[in-house]
C-alpha cells in the first residue's frame, strides 16, 4: 500500500507582522515552517502503515526551501520524500495539477493525504481538489484512520460528533487534527534525512507539465485592514445590560 | 482615441445587457435545501456582487427544497430559488453548472460547502477562495476578489479569482446582516433534478482532543474580586456557557478554587487563547503577562482605576459575579 | 568559516524546543518540589531518542554528534536544569565512558537499552575521600578466579537511585596507583551487593536524583572490565572533557532563558510610569549578560565543533565549563534582580532556577580544578608541570 501525503512549507504566523502604515505584511523577520496543519496527515499516514505495512511518500512543493520540509517528512518517519522545485506562483490549482502529476509518476498510489489549509496559506486546503483530479473519493474531515482484518475505516468529524465509514481505495481524504498530537522527528532519522536517497527531486517538465496547466487560478492582492485594536474600552449599564452589549459585540467578532 | 462599449461599461461597473435565461450570474448554493439566516446573508452578498458585475442571482436549493424560506431568500436579493431533490456530489453540481456557466459560486463554509467547494472548482476549471469573509468586485476589470482572513482575522488578504466560475466558500458568520426588502420579486422553479441521497452514517463518540488551558479557545480567569465560593461557581458557570475552561489568578489558588496547573501568569502558564474573560482580577504584572498574547481581553472588576483597565479591550466596572451570571445568560441567547 | 548550523541540526534544534517546552517545561516545577525525575519525563526522552545523542546509530545512538548533546543539554539547561542533569549524567558520563573504554562486546551489549532510555546509567567516581582527587579513591576490586569482588562506597552518585548500568572506578593494585592500578568496572542494578544508600537532599538541581551507591563485595565477572585492566583513571578522566562540555551547554541554556526573560520582563514590568527597561541600571544588566552569553555560545559550539573533528579539546572543556558556569550564575543573578520580588518566591521558576545554577561550578570538577587544567595546558609548552 502507498499512501502519499501533501505537505506545505508556509510561514510561521508568529513570526509575521502586519504593516498597518504600508498596508501589507511585513515578513522581515518571517520563518518558514511546515505547515503544521500537514504534520497530522503525515501521523495519520505513519499510523496506518505501522499498522498493515506499506510505504508513506511526502509530495513536498516549493522553491529552494522547501527541501526543508521534504526532508523533516522523511525524519519524521516518511519513507522517502518527493520534492518538487516549482518557483512560480503556488495556487491551488497549481498546485493540484503538480501533486497529482506526482502520485502518477510514482506509479499510483492507494491514499492521498492531506491537510487543512494553513492560517497564511492562500492555495487552501488540497483534499477536495485533489479528489476531483483524481476522479477519486473524498474524506473529509479525518480525525483517524482504523486498520482491522475487514479493511481500512476512517472516523470523521460529523456536526459536532464523529462518523465512522469504509474506506474504498483509491482514495482521498482531508485530515484535521485528531486527539494525537503528531510525532517529534526522531534523531537517528534528523541524522540521516539530509543524506542521499531519501528525497528525489522532480520539476514540471519532468512530469510532462506545461504552463497552461501550471497557470494560477487566483493571484494575491493588497491586505484589507480592519479596525485598530484599542485597548481600554468601558461598557457601562446595569451587568445585565453591559453583558448584553458585550455579547453582541464578540459575536460580531465571532468570539463567542 | 474614444471608448469602445466594454471600457464604458468597465467604468459604469455595470453590463448593458439585459441578463437573460439561466446562464452566467452569481449562484448562491444550499447543498441541503436549508435557508437559515446565514444563508440569506449569502444570497445578500451575492446580490452585491451580482449587482456590481450586472447580472441575476440564483439560489440553488437541494433536498427539494426542504425548510427553505423561498419568499425570504427572495427579500433576501434572490431573482430565482431552483430546488432539485437529494444532495449533489461534485460531479452532479459540475454537470448542473457546465452549460450555464456561472460567473461565482457561492457556497456556505459549512461540513457541506467545504467538501463541495474545492472539487467544483477543479472540476470546472474555475477559481476558489476556499475561505472567504467578504467577495468584491474590482471595478476596472471586473474581477471578482475575495477577502480571506489572515492571522485570525488581524487582517484580510485579496484573493484575485482569475478564472470563471469564481467558486467561494464564504464564512456566512462574517458577512453582514441580511436583506429584506418585501418590495423585491423573483421566481420559484424546479431544476426537474434528483441527486443523491445523502449516505446513511454510523455515528460514533469523536476522539477527544483533550482541552487544557494551553489550548483552549477561551478562558475564564477568577480573580480576587469573586470573593467567596459562590463567586467561582459563576466563573465556572461562565466558563460553561462559553465552552471554554476556567482558571484562576494566584488568589484563586490560595482560595483552593483551582490547582497550581490552572494558574495563570508569569508564576503559572502563559497562555495566548482567542478570548481571556479576568472576573475580579486587578492585573499584576505578573497575570498581565501571563495573557499578553490573548486574543481579547475582557475584565470585570470593580475598581475603575485598576492596572488592568488601560490593558483590557474590554471593562465591566462592576461586581465581577454578577456580571459573570448576566453574561452567561447572555451567551447562552 | 561558516558559523551556521548545518540543515540537520536546526531541524534537532527545533523539535529539541518543541519536546521541552510541550513534555519538560509543565513538570519541572513538580520534579523540583518533589526532589525527585519524573518517570514520564524519563520516558518520553528514551523514546524520543534523546538519551542516547551523540554515540553512533550502531549502538542505538542518535548519531548527531557532540554538536546534537550540546543543543539537546542547551535546551534542557534552560527548561529545567535537573533534567539536564539527569541527562548529562546518562549520557555525558555514564554511556560517555562505557562508549570511550569499552570494547565492541561491552557497547552491543549494553548502548542499545541505554541510548534508548530502557535502562539509565550512572558514573560511579565520588567517593568520601575522593573527589576533585580523583587518584584518591578507596573502593577495591580483588580478582578472584574469573572475577572481580569490588568492595567500597560511592557519593553523592547523580542517577543513582534509578540507575540500572553503573561505571564504577575501582582500584585494583594499590602499588601502582592512578597510573595503571585503577580499573573502571560496568556493575548492574541486580548484582547481589549492590545498594542504594542515602539519598541527598539538595539546594538545588533537585528534581534530579543523588545518592550514595553501596558496593558490598559485589561479585562481577571479568567480562565486565570496562576495556583494559588498569586503564580506568585514563578513561574517566577522557569522559569527564566531554562532560564538561555538555555542563558548559548547559549552562549557556540556563543564562539565555535567564536573559530572555530578563527582557521580556522588563519591558512588561511598569513603574513610574513606564517600562523598567527604560532604566539604564536594567539595560546595563541586560547588555552585560548579552555578551557573556554570545561568548559563551561561541566558545561551546566551537568546542563541539573540535570534538567532532577529532581535535584535542580538554583545556576547552575546561573553559567552557568554567566560564559557562560563572556565566550562567552571574545571569540568572541579574535575573532575580531585574524580576524583583517576584523572582524571589517560589512561585516563580527563576528562584529555582537561581538555586539550580550554583551547582554548575562544584560538579564535573570545581572551577578550582578547571583553572588547573586549563592552566597545565597553557603551561605545559614552557616546561611548567602544573599540580592540585
Amino acid at each position: 500500500m502507498r499512501i502519499v501525503v501533501c505537505m506545505k512549507q508556509g510561514i510561521d504566523p508568529k513570526t509575521v507582522k502586519i504593516s498597518r502604515s504600508r498596508e501589507e505584511l511585513d515578513l522581515r523577520e518571517a520563518r518558514p515552517q511546515t505547515q503544521p496543519e500537514d504534520k497530522h496527515a503525515l501521523e495519520a499516514a505513519l499510523r496506518i502503515r505501522e499498522a498493515r505495512g506499506g510505504e508513506v511518500v511526502a509530495v513536498v512543493v516549493g522553491s529552494r526551501s522547501a527541501e526543508d520540509t521534504a526532508r523533516e517528512a522523511v525524519a519524521m518517519g516518511a519513507d522517502k520524500a518527493v520534492w518538487i522545485v516549482y518557483k512560480g506562483q503556488r495556487s491551488g490549482k497549481t498546485m493540484t495539477a503538480l501533486v497529482k502529476a506526482a502520485v502518477e509518476r510514482l506509479g499510483g498510489a492507494d491514499l492521498v493525504l492531506a491537510g487543512q489549509g494553513g492560517d497564511l496559506d492562500t492555495a487552501g486546503p488540497l483534499a477536495g481538489r485533489l479528489a476531483a483530479a483524481l476522479g477519486w473519493p473524498l474524506i473529509a474531515d479525518a480525525l483517524r484512520f482504523d486498520v482491522e482484518p475487514a479493511g481500512l475505516y476512517a472516523v470523521a468529524a460529523f456536526e459536532g460528533k464523529a462518523t465512522r465509514l469504509p474506506v474504498v481505495l483509491p482514495a482521498v481524504a482531508e485530515v484535521i487534527p485528531g486527539a494525537e498530537r503528531p510525532r517529534y522527528p526522531h534523531p537517528s532519522r534528523i541524522a540521516v534525512a539530509w543524506n542521499d536517497g531519501y528525497v528525489e527531486t522532480w520539476n514540471a517538465a519532468e512530469m510532462g507539465l506545461e504552463e497552461e496547466a501550471l497557470a494560477a487560478d487566483a493571484e494575491m492582492g493588497g491586505l484589507v485592514l480592519g479596525a485598530e485594536r484599542q485597548r481600554g474600552q468601558v461598557i457601562g449599564g446595569s451587568p445585565e445590560q453591559a453583558a448584553e452589549e458585550l455579547a453582541g459585540i464578540l459575536r460580531g467578532k465571532r468570539l463567542l | 482615441m474614444g471608448f469602445d462599449l466594454s471600457d464604458l461599461q468597465a467604468l459604469m461597473g455595470g453590463s448593458f445587457e439585459e441578463p437573460t435565461g439561466e446562464s452566467g450570474g452569481v449562484w448562491v448554493v444550499s447543498p441541503d435545501g436549508l435557508i437559515d439566516d446565514a444563508m440569506l446573508r449569502l444570497i445578500g452578498k451575492g446580490r452585491v456582487v451580482a449587482d456590481a458585475l450586472g447580472g441575476y442571482v440564483y439560489l440553488l436549493a437541494g433536498c427539494n427544497g426542504a425548510g427553505a424560506d423561498t419568499e425570504g431568500a427572495i427579500r433576501a436579493g434572490a431573482d430565482k430559488v431552483l430546488t432539485a431533490g437529494g444532495m449533489p456530489t461534485v460531479n452532479e453540481l459540475a454537470d448542473f453548472f457546465r452549460e450555464r456557466q456561472p460567473q461565482a459560486v457561492l457556497l456556505p463554509r459549512n461540513r457541506l460547502g467545504k467538501a463541495l467547494g474545492p472539487g467544483l472548482a477543479q472540476t470546472l476549471g474555475g477559481s476558489l477562495c476556499p475561505y472567504a469573509a467578504d467577495l468584491a468586485v474590482d471595478p476596472i476589470y471586473q474581477r471578482i476578489v475575495a477577502h480571506q482572513p489572515i492571522l485570525d482575522d488581524a487582517a484580510r488578504m485579496q484573493v484575485i479569482l482569475l478564472a470563471a466560475p469564481a467558486v467561494a466558500v464564504m464564512e456566512t458568520a462574517l458577512l453582514p446582516a441580511a436583506f429584506n426588502e418585501p418590495w423585491r420579486q423573483g421566481e420559484v422553479g424546479d431544476t426537474q433534478l434528483m441527486w443523491s441521497e445523502p449516505p446513511s452514517h454510523e455515528m460514533v463518540d469523536r476522539p477527544a482532543r483533550p482541552i487544557t488551558l494551553k489550548t483552549s479557545p477561551v478562558v475564564v480567569v477568577a480573580g480576587q474580586g469573586l470573593t467567596d465560593d459562590a463567586g467561582f461557581a459563576a466563573a465556572m458557570e461562565l466558563a460553561d456557557a462559553l465552552g471554554g475552561v476556567v482558571a484562576g489568578d494566584v488568589t484563586a489558588l490560595d482560595m483552593g478554587w483551582i490547582g497550581e496547573e490552572s494558574l495563570v501568569g508569569l508564576t503559572g502558564e502563559t497562555i495566548g487563547p482567542e478570548l481571556v474573560i479576568a472576573l475580579g482580577v486587578d492585573g499584576d504584572t505578573s497575570f498581565m503577562m501571563g495573557v499578553a498574547e490573548a486574543g481579547c481581553l475582557v475584565a470585570a472588576q470593580a475598581d475603575a482605576g485598576a492596572p488592568i483597565v488601560p490593558f483590557a479591550d474590554y471593562n465591566v466596572v462592576g461586581d465581577p459575579a454578577e456580571f459573570a451570571r448576566a453574561f452567561a445568560k447572555a451567551a447562552r441567547g | 568559516m561558516d558559523f551556521t548550523l548545518p540543515k540537520h541540526l536546526q531541524l534537532f534544534k527545533e523539535m529539541l524546543k518543541e519536546f521541552a517546552e510541550t513534555e519538560v517545561r509543565p513538570k519541572a516545577k513538580k520534579m523540583d518540589a518533589e526532589g525527585w525525575p519524573d518517570p514520564d519525563v524519563v520516558r518520553k526522552l528514551g523514546e524520543n531518542g534523546l538519551l542516547g545523542i551523540p554515540f553512533p546509530t550502531k549502538y542505538g545512538g542518535g548519531g548527531l554528534g557532540e554538536m546534537g548533546y550540546c543543543l539537546l543539554m542547551e535546551t534542557m539547561g534552560g527548561v529545567c536544569t535537573s533534567t539536564a542533569t539527569l541527562i548529562g549524567a546518562h549520557i555525558g558520563i555514564g554511556v560517555m565512558a562505557l562508549y570511550l573504554g569499552g570494547t565492541e562486546e561491552q557497547k552491543k551489549k549494553y548502548m542499545p537499552d541505554l541510548c534508548n532510555g530502557r535502562k539509565i546509567a550512572a558514573f560511579c567516581l565520588t567517593e568520601p575521600g575522593a573527589g576533585s582527587d580523583a587518584a584518591g579513591i578507596k573502593t577495591r576490586a580483588i580478582k578472584d578466579g574469573n572475577s572481580w569482588v569490588i568492595t567500597g562506597n560511592k557519593i553523592y552518585i547523580t542517577n543513582g537511585p534509578i540507575a540500572d548500568v553503573f561505571t564504577v572506578l575501582a582500584v585494583t593494585d594499590p602499588a601502582l596507583g592512578a597510573r595503571g592500578g585503577v580499573t573502571a568496572f560496568i556493575v548492574e542494578k541486580g548484582m547481589p551487593g549492590v545498594s542504594v544508600g542515602t539519598v541527598e537532599h539538595k539546594m538545588g538541581i533537585r528534581g534530579s536524583a543523588t545518592s550514595e551507591m553501596i558496593f558490598d563485595e559485589v561479585v562481577v565477572p571479568s567480562a565486565n572490565v570496562l576495556g583494559q585492566v588498569g586503564a580506568g583513571f585514563v578513561t574517566f578522566m577522557a569522559t569527564l572533557d566531554t562532560g564538561r562540555l555538555g555542563l558548559g551547554a548547559a549552562c549557556l541554556g540556563g543564562a539565555e532563558a535567564a536573559l530572555e526573560s530578563m527582557c521580556k520582563y522588563a519591558a512588561g514590568r511598569q513603574q513610574f510610569g513606564k517600562p523598567i527597561a527604560e532604566k539604564q541600571a536594567i539595560q546595563w544588566m541586560i547588555a552585560d549578560t548579552a555578551s557573556e552569553v554570545e561568548a559563551l555560545r561561541s566558545m561551546v559550539y566551537r568546542t563541539a565543533w573540535m570534538v567532532d573533528t577529532n581535535q584535542p579539546y580538554t583545556k576547552e572543556a575546561g573553559i567552557c565549563k568554567l566560564f559557562g558556569s560563572e556565566v550562567a550564575a552571574r545571569a540568572i543573578n541579574r535575573a532575580v534582580q531585574v524580576h524583583g520580588a517576584l523572582g524571589y518566591t517560589r512561585d516563580f521558576w527563576i528562584e529555582r532556577a537561581w538555586r539550580d545554577a550554583r551547582i554548575a561550578e562544584i560538579f564535573e570538577g570545581t572551577n578550582e580544578i578547571q583553572r588547573i587544567v586549563i592552566a597545565e595546558q597553557m603551561l605545559r609548552p614552557y616546561g611548567v608541570r602544573v599540580r592540585p
